[in-house]
C-alpha cells in the first residue's frame, strides 16, 4: 500500500480547504466560512479558471474541494452540448485524464469533487437519454466513469451536487453568469456549503452514532397507555399509521449504516416490550436497539445512563421525542446531545430526519453494520454473569479468544475509526488519517497490529489496536486501544503481553508505557494500574522482560500473518 | 411609483440575501449609511454586482424593469457610495 501523510500546516492544528474550480466559486467560500467556523480551518480559493494547474501544484492543504463544470472541464462535452457528433468514448478518455489529475493530486491530502451537473440545455429532447447520442445519458456515463476510476481511493470523495439543486426554484442565473462568472443563486452554494460541511465532519470522526427515540407518537401514533398495542397507529390503510412506519423504516436504514437505536420512553417497560414485539406493522425490533430505558425516570438521567452503558459520548448522540417538554429537559441538562425540532405532523418526521445530515461517515465498515447485533450479544453475556458464581467463572463460560492481526488495505477503515473515535481506553490518543497510520507502521524498528475479539456469543470484531516502538534495545508501547465493549475479561492484560511478544521480537529488553491523561481516558490510568506492570512514575509504567509478563488466563490467543 | 421607503426595504432584502454568502467580517449592517462602494465598503467587485442583480431581480415582480449595471456602466462617475444614496439614485433613474 503508498505510503502517505496527510499534510496539516500552517500550524499544526490548522486544516487549509482549498476551493478549485472552472468558474467563480467566491460565494461557496463565503458560505463555507460560515459554516466551518472553527478556526481550525482555514478556507482558500484557488485562482480562477485554473483547475488542472490547482490540482499539480503542490500545497499545504489538507483537503481540495474540486467543483468544475462539465463544458468546461470537458472540452468534447462541450462540442456534445452544441450537438455536435461527438464519440461517447473520446469523453470518456478526457474524464480518465482528469481522474488521473485527482489521484495525482490527493497523494497528501483529502479531495471532494462534484458529480457534475447537467447544465441548462434542451439536449436531444426526446432523444436525449439515447445511449450513445444524448446529453443526460452521456453525462450520466461520465458521472460513473469518474466515480470508478477514484472509488478505490479512500481520500477521494464525489459529492452529489445535483442535490443542491433540488429545492430551489431557479438554481441557474444567466445574468449573474454573464456578469460575473457565477453560474449558480446564492441559495445552490448554501446547499453546497452544508454538504461540504457535513462530509468535513464525515471525514474528522464527528458524525453522530446514536439515535435514542421516544415511542409515544413517535414510533407509533397514540399513548400505549391508554390504547394497548391493538390501538396505536403504525402501517395499515391509514395516513397517519403509514407516516410512523415510514419513520420506522428510515430509522431502519440508518442502522444498517451503522448508526445504532435506542430507546428512552416514559411507560411500562413489559407493555412498551409486548407492543414492539407482537405489533404486526412494527418494523423495529428489539434486537434493533442496543439498549433502552422505559421507565417513569427523568428522561436526561436516562439517556446518560444509557449512554454509558453503550460507551459513546453525549456529542454521538441524537435524542427525537414528539414532547418539547422532554425536548428541553434533555437539552438543557445535556448540551451536547443533538435535540432536533420535532414537528407535530408525522408525516414530516422521514424529511426531518434526513435533514439532520449528521449522520455520513467516511467509511462503512462490516462492524457497523452488525454493531447493534454486537450489543445484543453483550446483552447475553451480562445476563449470564448475573448467573454465575465467580467473576473466573463468567470468563471461563465465555471463551474469549483475541486475534491479532497484520494493519492492511482490508482493515486500514476500521483501523482507522478506531484510532480516531476510541476514548476511554487509549494510551495516547492519537488522532491519525489513513495515510498517517500507513505510514507510521512503515518502519522495521515498529510494530502495529489489529485486535479482533470473539467469544461463545460471537464475533466482537476489529476492536483495538496495539503498536510498539523499538530504540536501543528498549520497548515503548505506543497505542494501546481498546473498545470498551471488551473491557474486564483480561483482553487488556493480552494486549499488553502481545506488546512484550512483540517488542521481544524486534530486539527491546524492556517496555516502556506512558499514560497521556485526556478527559475521556481516565478508565486507562486503571487498567495500567491493575495490570500488574511496574510502575515507574505517576504516570509511568515499565515491564523488565527478564522478569518477563505472565500470559493471562481464559484468554485464548491467535495471530493471523498477512 | 415605489416610494423610497419601498426601495429602501427592497435593498435591505438583498443585502441580508447577499450577506448568507459573505463571511462575518464583511457583512453589511442594515442602515442606510452603509457603504456599499468605494474604500469604506466592505463589498469587493462581486458582491456589488450580485447585490445589484438581486436588486433588478426584485424589482420585476413589481412590474419595474431596469438593467441596473448598464445605467452605472453609463454614468461617468460612480453615482452612490451608501445604501440611502443608492436608493436616491435608483429613485431617480425610475421616474
Amino acid at each position: 500500500m503508498a505510503t502517505r501523510s496527510i499534510k496539516m500546516k500552517k500550524s499544526e492544528d490548522q486544516k487549509i480547504i482549498s476551493i478549485i474550480s472552472d468558474f467563480n466559486i467566491v460565494p461557496l467560500s463565503g458560505h463555507l466560512k460560515n459554516k466551518l467556523k472553527h478556526p481550525k480551518f482555514v478556507i482558500e480559493t484557488a485562482p480562477y479558471g485554473q483547475v488542472y494547474q490547482s490540482l499539480a501544484r503542490s500545497s499545504d492543504s489538507w483537503l481540495d474541494i474540486v467543483w468544475t463544470l462539465p463544458e468546461r472541464i470537458l472540452p468534447g462535452f462541450n462540442k456534445a452540448l452544441q450537438c455536435v457528433q461527438v464519440k461517447h468514448e473520446d469523453i470518456l478518455t478526457e474524464v480518465d485524464d482528469f481522474a488521473e489529475s485527482l489521484i495525482r493530486a490527493s497523494t497528501q491530502k483529502y479531495i471532494f469533487v462534484a458529480a457534475w451537473h447537467l447544465p441548462v440545455s434542451k439536449g436531444y429532447g426526446i432523444l436525449d437519454w439515447q445511449d450513445g447520442l444524448g446529453l443526460s445519458s452521456l453525462l450520466t456515463k461520465c458521472n460513473l466513469r469518474l466515480s470508478a476510476k477514484i472509488s478505490a481511493h479512500n481520500n477521494i470523495f464525489m459529492l452529489p451536487a445535483h442535490s443542491w439543486m433540488e429545492g430551489i426554484k431557479q438554481p441557474i442565473s444567466k445574468k449573474l453568469w454573464y456578469a460575473t462568472k457565477v453560474p449558480y443563486v446564492s441559495d445552490v452554494f448554501e446547499a453546497a456549503a452544508e454538504s461540504i460541511q457535513q462530509s468535513v465532519y464525515a471525514i474528522n470522526g464527528k458524525s453522530r452514532r446514536l439515535i435514542i427515540v421516544d415511542l409515544d407518537n413517535t414510533l407509533w401514533g397514540g399513548v400505549l397507555g391508554e390504547t394497548g398495542w391493538q390501538g396505536v397507529r403504525l402501517g395499515g390503510h391509514d395516513h397517519v399509521g403509514e407516516a410512523f412506519k415510514d419513520f420506522q423504516l428510515a430509522l431502519k436504514a440508518l442502522s444498517n449504516r451503522g448508526v445504532q437505536l435506542a430507546i428512552s420512553s416514559k411507560n411500562d417497560e413489559a407493555v412498551a416490550m409486548e407492543a414492539i414485539e407482537n405489533h404486526p406493522e412494527m418494523v423495529l425490533k428489539k434486537e434493533d436497539f442496543a439498549g433502552w430505558r422505559i421507565n417513569w425516570n427523568d428522561k436526561a438521567a436516562n439517556i446518560a445512563e444509557l449512554v454509558n452503558e453503550i460507551n459513546l459520548g453525549f456529542e454521538s448522540i441524537v435524542f427525537i421525542d414528539d414532547n418539547p417538554a422532554e425536548r428541553g429537559r434533555v437539552s438543557d441538562a445535556l448540551h451536547e446531545v443533538l435535540v432536533p425540532e420535532w414537528p407535530k405532523d408525522p408525516a414530516m418526521y422521514v424529511e426531518t430526519l434526513h435533514s439532520l445530515c449528521c449522520f455520513d461517515t467516511s467509511t462503512i465498515t462490516n462492524e457497523d453494520r452488525v454493531r447493534t447485533a454486537m450489543y445484543v450479544s453483550e446483552r447475553n453475556r451480562q445476563s449470564i454473569k448475573q448467573n454465575v458464581g465467580s467473576n473466573d467463572d463468567w470468563l471461563r463460560k465465555l471463551g474469549t479468544s483475541v486475534t491479532a492481526l497484520p494493519v492492511n488495505s482490508n482493515n486500514i477503515s476500521r483501523v482507522t475509526q478506531i484510532f480516531n473515535k476510541t476514548n476511554q481506553l487509549n494510551l495516547s490518543t492519537r488522532r491519525l488519517s489513513e495515510q498517517e497510520i500507513i505510514s507510521w507502521g512503515d518502519q522495521e524498528t515498529r510494530s502495529m497490529m489489529a485486535i479482533s475479539v470473539s467469544d461463545q456469543f460471537g464475533d466482537m470484531g476489529l476492536v483495538g489496536i496495539v503498536s510498539v516502538e523499538v530504540s536501543d534495545a528498549k520497548g515503548r508501547l505506543i497505542d494501546f486501544i481498546l473498545s470498551c465493549r471488551v473491557m474486564g475479561r483480561r483482553v487488556e492484560e493480552m494486549l499488553i503481553y502481545l506488546a512484550v511478544s512483540e517488542l521481544k521480537k524486534l530486539g527491546a529488553k524492556t517496555m516502556e508505557v506512558v499514560y497521556k491523561p485526556t478527559n475521556r481516558n481516565r478508565p486507562t490510568l486503571r487498567v495500567l494500574e491493575e495490570a500488574k506492570l511496574e510502575k515507574t512514575g505517576a504516570q509511568k509504567f515499565g515491564v523488565n522482560f527478564e522478569l518477563g509478563y505472565g500470559k493471562p488466563e481464559f484468554v485464548e490467543l491467535n495471530f493471523v500473518s498477512e | 411609483m415605489l416610494s423610497k421607503e419601498e426601495i429602501i426595504d427592497l435593498i435591505f432584502r438583498c443585502v441580508e440575501e447577499l450577506n448568507r454568502q459573505l463571511p462575518e467580517e464583511s457583512k453589511l449592517i442594515l442602515e442606510e449609511s452603509t457603504a456599499i462602494a468605494g474604500e469604506n465598503s466592505p463589498l469587493d467587485s462581486l458582491g456589488l454586482v450580485t447585490l445589484m442583480i438581486c436588486i433588478e431581480g426584485n424589482l420585476v415582480p413589481l412590474g419595474v424593469s431596469i438593467n441596473i449595471l448598464d445605467k452605472l456602466t453609463e454614468s461617468s462617475n460612480f453615482p452612490f457610495v451608501t445604501i440611502g444614496e443608492m436608493s436616491l439614485w435608483l429613485l431617480d433613474q425610475l421616474k
